[in-house]
């Protein structure tokens, strides 16, 4: 057992309200450079959508992450014999046209404009060749469905899906939508550094953060290719690639990330995991059913004084193994299986975990309550549409199977197609929910409760802690974030003693007497 | 006692005085000695008897026995010091000249005008007496298509010559394989060498050799005459094979070829590439649409 931690991630879709707060957040601090201005370290993705940048699911195009040969897994679009053919020009690389041509606008003009019969517009100019352009594409252009028939209906999720269940997802008054944020996961298999021809990309042994070093980055842009999620990005003008850093400075000063700082609907999560890094091959190229138990396989109690020993042994610091004892992560992940990987099928074990959302489900049917209505005030507004949240249907999980939002949809994203498992996490999220509407109106009898919790294989005391992290977090509930121990490093490096007394008080010339 | 420093210094000074006495004596030292004792008969040796003869029959300039007769003296002067200039300003007799041997160029000798009289006075002398030197007998008879294997070798420089001289390839065309001939050093095609010098002028040439970077090349490393008969027994038979064979011919039809043949294979490997952007036909029609 090679025990190694990890800080990993947990966004709890249900939460996010598409502000993209944590966009900006990221884009002040990192991005907002010459070369990075099309880059979005962070985005948020409506889905359905093509998301950003444009079908990046859709492999058959883009050739990231990896695929299974016969015994293990090897690049789809990269590696030695691919990188070497490919050396010169590589086939698969997004173009700028594939993530959208960043543009400002002449806000200038609108000051300096002389007097004239017509307001002054500020024209849109190109942030990379400077001169008026057309708008054409932003980085968050199918936003809230816009532009469906270009974006939302060409998602690569909808492959398998039949064209009935198609044409229902984008009905008037039928339409669903939930928020896809995105960062780079961060992943334990990660196809970038695979890929990297200089060996620039390395993925730090202390949390696991996937780094690029600007010094070593030799501009071949093979991970701009191998990364499944599109995540890293080539600067033009530094002629480097750059990746999400998960903020390490701020981590290792205590913060969270900016865009989980940030974040409006406080929807993100993070901590340390233990994990198995013998397993890593083996589960990576396991049957793509069983992809997401593999990964998961992978993670190891904290508690456990087996792994407890083993990370010690491996050099994980107290702290580290306290933090993962508290992760948050962890209890989404491991503890209450609430969480999943987003395209567990490009094989890289990412380390950014969802809770998929319910939402589309709840609101999706009830069935009207007449008695209800008729006690109301004949001119009070009823509601005589079916829309309102119920949760007390007779078949206790007919809204998660009669969902709006097809199931098959969800599984695409979350469990490479099983359809089984994202059933399983719903259930668990509306058990939650009955639980709590059984505790706070009840008006739910407490055998139904107990029936919905069971089935979904939750217990009161759980159902409670994960409302409570759910919905009542506060900061540092939601980040706990290990002790860089930056000073134990600094010590590797240099001894402190060279340096003492050569600082502080003392003269700046010889005095007359004394010394 | 003096200081380690100035010792050094004074070692120095000495050092210097010694360098310039040594650097004296090697450079300043032969030219007196060689000009003071170069002796006429020598000179034209050195000079002009590689490719001249007086009365002996053309080599590879005419023979000059007479040649009082045939130009003035003045002119004669003029020519020896730079026949070059003279065929550029177009002096008839000098082009005449020229074009009668081969297009061949007389290498200035880089004399005195005094030394040119003196050497033109030792012609006169000599062109009195009857023909000094016998017609001469070729030494190419019985030779072997081993000699010419064996010059072949030596032209190509995959033996080398035994006092070390460069060998041929590498400043002439390879006359038996002409595909890179463009790339020669020196722009004399010797595949018709043979053919128009003959077997006395391509020999005297190599026994002595009158071109100034040739001479360079081959001062104090002459050939042998073992080896100056392998090569000549490979010019002749090699030289007349080939001497009409264009060697640009190939050149734009290969080239042209391989291109096709590239492109095609560049085709071929990157033939499921990522040819637009993906957002490429939504582009296309909202600018339609747009207008």
């Amino acid at each position: 057992m090679d025990v190694r931690a990890q800080i990993s991630m947990v966004f709890h879709l249900d939460k996010c309200i598409g502000c993209h707060t944590c966009s900006i957040a990221c884009k002040n601090i990192w991005t907002d450079r010459k070369g990075a201005e099309y880059q979005w370290w962070n985005n948020v993705e409506t889905k359905p959508g093509t998301g950003y940048p444009t079908k990046w699911e859709d492999q058959d195009i883009y050739k990231g992450g990896w695929e299974k040969n016969d015994k293990s897994i090897n690049l789809r679009g990269a590696g030695k014999k691919k990188s070497l053919l490919n050396i010169f020009h590589n086939p698969h690389l997004p173009v700028i046209d594939d993530y959208y041509e960043p543009f400002t606008y002449r806000y200038l003009d609108l000051i300096e404009s002389p007097a004239m019969d017509d307001q002054p517009t500020a024209r849109p100019v190109s942030l990379i060749t400077g001169k008026p352009i057309d708008i054409k594409m932003g980085p968050n252009w199918d936003d809230d469905l816009s532009g469906t028939p270009d974006y939302a209906r060409k998602d690569p999720n909808l492959r398998d899906l039949p064209p009935a269940v198609q044409e229902a997802m984008f009905q008037l008054e039928r339409m669903a939508f939930f928020y896809l944020p995105r960062i780079c996961n961060h992943c334990l298999n990660p196809a970038c550094v695979a890929s990297c021809p200089s060996g620039a990309i390395y993925k730090r042994g202390e949390d696991g953060i996937v780094l690029i070093n600007q010094q070593v980055c030799r501009a071949w842009r093979m991970c701009v290719t191998a990364c499944p999620y599109k995540k890293s990005y080539y600067n033009w003008h530094t002629g480097k690639s750059e990746k999400c850093i998960l903020c390490y400075p701020r981590l290792e000063a205590g913060y969270a990330p900016a865009c989980m700082h940030s974040c409006v609907g406080r929807i993100r999560y993070l901590g340390v995991l233990l994990y198995d890094a013998d397993q890593i091959e083996t589960a990576a190229s396991e049957d793509t059913s069983k992809l997401v138990e593999s990964q998961l396989n992978m993670l190891l109690d904290p508690n456990d004084p087996e792994v407890i020993k083993a990370a010690k042994a491996s050099g994980i610091s107290d702290s580290t193994i306290k933090s993962a004892q508290d992760s948050p992560t962890y209890r989404f992940v491991k503890e209450w299986g609430l969480a999943l990987p987003l395209h567990p099928e490009f094989r890289t074990l990412p380390m950014l975990f969802y809770v998929p959302p319910l939402l589309p489900v709840m609101a999706s049917l009830g069935v009207q309550d007449k008695e209800q209505g008729d006690k109301l005030d004949p001119i009070a507004k009823f509601w005589n549409d079916d829309w309102l949240y119920d949760t007390s249907t007779d078949n206790l999980w007919g809204t998660i199977e009669e969902a709006r939002f097809p199931l098959k949809y969800m599984a695409n994203l979350f469990t490479a197609g099983d359809e089984e498992k994202i059933k399983d996490v719903l259930k668990k999220l509306m058990a939650v929910r009955i639980h709590r509407r059984g505790v706070t109106v009840g008006d739910i009898p407490a055998e139904k409760v107990q029936k919905a919790l069971s089935e979904a294989g939750l217990n009161a005391e759980m159902a409670d802690s994960i409302y409570k992290l759910t919905s009542l977090a506060k900061f540092d509930d939601r980040f706990v974030i290990p002790p860089a121990h930056r000073e134990q490093a600094i010590e590797m490096l240099e001894f402190t003693g060279d340096t003492k007394g050569s600082t502080g008080f003392g003269f700046r010339q010889k005095p007359e007497r004394g010394l | 006692m003096q200081s380690p420093k100035i010792e050094c210094q004074i070692k120095a000074l000495h050092m210097k005085q010694m360098f310039s006495i040594i650097m004296w004596v090697l450079v300043v030292m032969p030219t007196c000695l060689s000009q003071e004792s170069t002796d006429i008969a020598d000179l034209f040796k050195i000079k002009c008897a590689i490719c001249h003869t007086i009365g002996g029959g053309k080599l590879i300039g005419p023979d000059l026995s007479g040649v009082d007769q045939r130009h003035s003296r003045d002119w004669l002067v003029e020519f020896v010091r730079s026949s070059q200039k003279m065929i550029n300003r177009g002096d008839p007799a000098a082009v005449a000249l020229f074009e009668a041997n081969n297009k061949i160029q007389m290498p200035d000798p880089m004399i005195s005008d005094d030394q040119i009289q003196s050497i033109l006075d030792h012609i006169e002398a000599q062109s009195g007496q009857a023909a000094s030197g016998s017609e001469y007998v070729s030494i190419l008879e019985g030779a072997s298509p081993e000699n010419r294997e064996s010059g072949r070798r030596l032209f190509e420089g995959l033996h080398s010559f035994s006092n070390g001289g460069p060998s041929c390839l590498s400043c002439h065309n390879d006359i038996s394989t002409y595909f890179f001939s463009e790339n020669s050093y020196s722009n004399k095609d010797i595949r018709t060498s043979f053919s128009t010098l003959g077997e006395a002028g391509i020999k005297a040439i190599l026994e002595s050799p009158p071109f100034p970077v040739m001479r360079k090349a081959f001062e104090g490393r002459p050939l042998q005459e073992a080896e100056i008969h392998d090569l000549l027994v490979f010019l002749r038979d090699s030289g007349s094979a080939n001497a009409h064979a264009n060697p640009s011919s190939g050149y734009l039809l290969y080239g042209l070829g391989g291109t096709v043949l590239l492109l095609f294979l560049i085709a071929g490997l990157w033939i499921e590439r990522k040819r637009t952007s993906v957002n490429h036909k939504i582009y296309k029609r909202q600018i339609r649409s747009a207008n």
